[in-house]
């Protein structure tokens, strides 16, 4: 709950959060996800039974994650993907920031800039895929490349969008005291824009890593798509289900963790 | 005899183009407006909507380029903003992801003022516009007379010889902004030698405040009748109930209607 004590016209506002009763809170808070993770698994074994063999149940995916986690090649896999995915995602962010702070506060720029992106996000990938294999052949740069297609545009669009609507108000203000333009980027544009940075490094992110892991299921296989083909082909469906709950478990932390500085950047 | 102005504009035109090619709009915001602004004088401009009272002080300010006139300042042509005449626009505009004290600094910090000068003068704009203890909060955390206050100080803390101010208590209710006033005044009675541009729809304020009024009349901006304001300094509220005051509020009401009625 939320009080608001404002005392007189030209006083602070004040805030006051009621204390939530958070003892009477935590028992529906723990209760319902685990009766849903329940439910679930139940559910999940029942379905995997029906299915003869074809879906592994939750006990033999127990069993894989077990094995998963104790195998080097596994692990190895896991960093295979992730070094690709950090210079890949590294790159498109050195890339998107820039263009995207650029097409919001520059029309002629916008023009150029926007079409393309607007291309690069109606466009499916998976066709322009082969056409950059055979540009930067079956390996690394490949996936690099991929990983930068897939991410930029989702950087870019929602930067442009967020510095475009920035106040006019900043603008006046920059100009009124003779700001240079380093300035206006420094002081103005770059804080003000920080929102949609947050928001296009999380969208960003999020789309890094379907590139990957479309590059790596259908074309290079390298790491974690590596691994998963491999659990496939040799039938170790209780593996292979681990090594993907694994590569989400992964996902979780890092989008968690680009949520907290998006949240961060919001307050 | 006033001496010579630190703000001339002579004969300044201005027009506005919007709409699209086909249907293409025009509208004369300022036609052949000559104003001067004296030194350590105190000049509201009044007039109704749309009179073209705030393209005038961003032409003053350097903000925006007359079609034709000439604009100067010190006998030199305005190219653009100087920290000589700072603004205070209409919303305060304050930066909401820094603090009072940062806002305040603002322009100190973009002139490049080290951090321990900065800090010194900007909490001693921030107290003189009475905001001592403030320094830290957020803008989202002050009322709108605070934060309009706040938008003063970093105007101030420039130390500008001329104060270019739009509609600045325009969105404050009526105590505020009577309040604010009576600060506006101490603020200025402590800075004689400052000269300021006071744009305002409001009468009363535009008398309390100035030293000459430019009223300015619509479609197209003009000149219509600059005013002296014979109230002595330095000027208290309660000066609202002098005959002089009256006088004058009630010419300038005269002209404004003319207006309203043709």
């Amino acid at each position: 709950m939320v009080a608001y004590d404002r005392a007189g016209g030209d006083s602070v506002v004040r805030y006051k959060v009621a204390k939530s009763r958070h003892g009477a809170g935590l028992l529906p808070l723990v209760l319902w996800p685990a009766l849903l993770l329940v439910g679930l698994v139940i559910g999940w074994a029942v379905y995997a039974s029906a299915r003869g063999g074809f879906v592994p149940s939750p006990a033999s995916v127990a069993k894989g994650f077990a094995t998963v986690i104790r195998s080097p090649d596994a692990w190895s896999g896991l960093w295979v993907s992730n070094v690709s995915l950090i210079i890949g995602y590294l790159i498109s962010v050195a890339i998107g920031i820039p263009l995207g702070l650029i097409a919001g506060s520059a029309r002629w720029a916008n023009r150029i800039i926007s079409p393309c992106m607007d291309v690069a996000m109606l466009i499916p990938m998976v066709v322009v895929m082969p056409i950059v294999l055979v540009a930067a052949g079956l390996g690394r740069t490949s996936e690099v490349w991929v990983i930068i297609l897939f991410a930029v545009p989702y950087i870019v669009v929602p930067i442009r969008t967020g510095v475009q609507t920035m106040p006019k108000e900043f603008s006046d203000v920059a100009s009124a005291f003779s700001a240079t333009w380093v300035q206006r980027w420094l002081y103005f544009l770059i804080p003000a824009s920080r929102r949609s940075i947050a928001t296009g490094l999380k969208l960003g992110l999020a789309h890094a890593l379907t590139g990957l892991m479309v590059v790596e299921l259908t074309l290079v296989a390298l790491g974690i798509g590596r691994m998963v083909l491999t659990y496939q082909v040799h039938f170790l469906l209780g593996e292979m289900f681990a090594y993907v709950l694994l590569v989400a478990l992964e996902v979780f932390v890092v989008i968690g963790l680009l949520s907290v500085i998006e949240r961060k950047a919001t307050d | 005899m006033r001496s010579e102005p630190l703000i001339s504009i002579r004969e300044v035109s201005k027009v506005y183009y919007s709409g699209s090619r086909k249907s293409p709009s025009v509208t004369t915001a300022l036609d052949q407006v000559s104003i001067d602004l004296g030194k350590s004088e105190f000049l509201s401009i009044v007039g109704p909507s749309g009179c073209g009272k705030t393209t005038v002080l961003r032409i003053m300010a350097g903000l925006l380029r007359p079609d034709s006139g000439t604009v100067l300042a010190n006998g030199r042509p305005i190219s653009g903003p100087s920290s000589d005449r700072a603004v205070v626009f209409q919303r305060p505009a304050l930066l909401p992801w820094a603090s009072v004290e940062k806002n305040v600094a603002l322009g100190l910090r973009l002139r490049g003022e080290a951090k321990s000068e900065q800090r010194r003068l900007a909490r001693a704009a921030i107290e003189s516009v009475g905001l001592k203890g403030y320094e830290d909060y957020l803008p989202r955390q002050l009322s709108g007379g605070m934060a309009q206050r706040a938008a003063l100080a970093r105007a101030l803390v420039l130390n500008p010889p001329v104060l270019l101010m739009d509609e600045p208590f325009a969105s404050l209710d009526a105590i505020t902004r009577r309040k604010l006033h009576g600060e506006l005044l101490s603020v200025w009675s402590t800075q004689p030698e400052r000269s300021a541009v006071f744009i305002t729809h409001n009468v009363d304020e535009a008398i309390i405040l100035a030293d000459r009024i430019v009223v300015m009349s619509p479609s197209p901006g003009q000149v219509a009748e600059i005013v002296d304001v014979p109230l002595p300094r330095p000027r208290r509220l309660e000066d609202a109930e002098s005959p002089e005051y009256l006088k004058v509020q009630a010419h300038i009401w005269s002209r404004i209607e003319s207006w309203a009625s043709n």
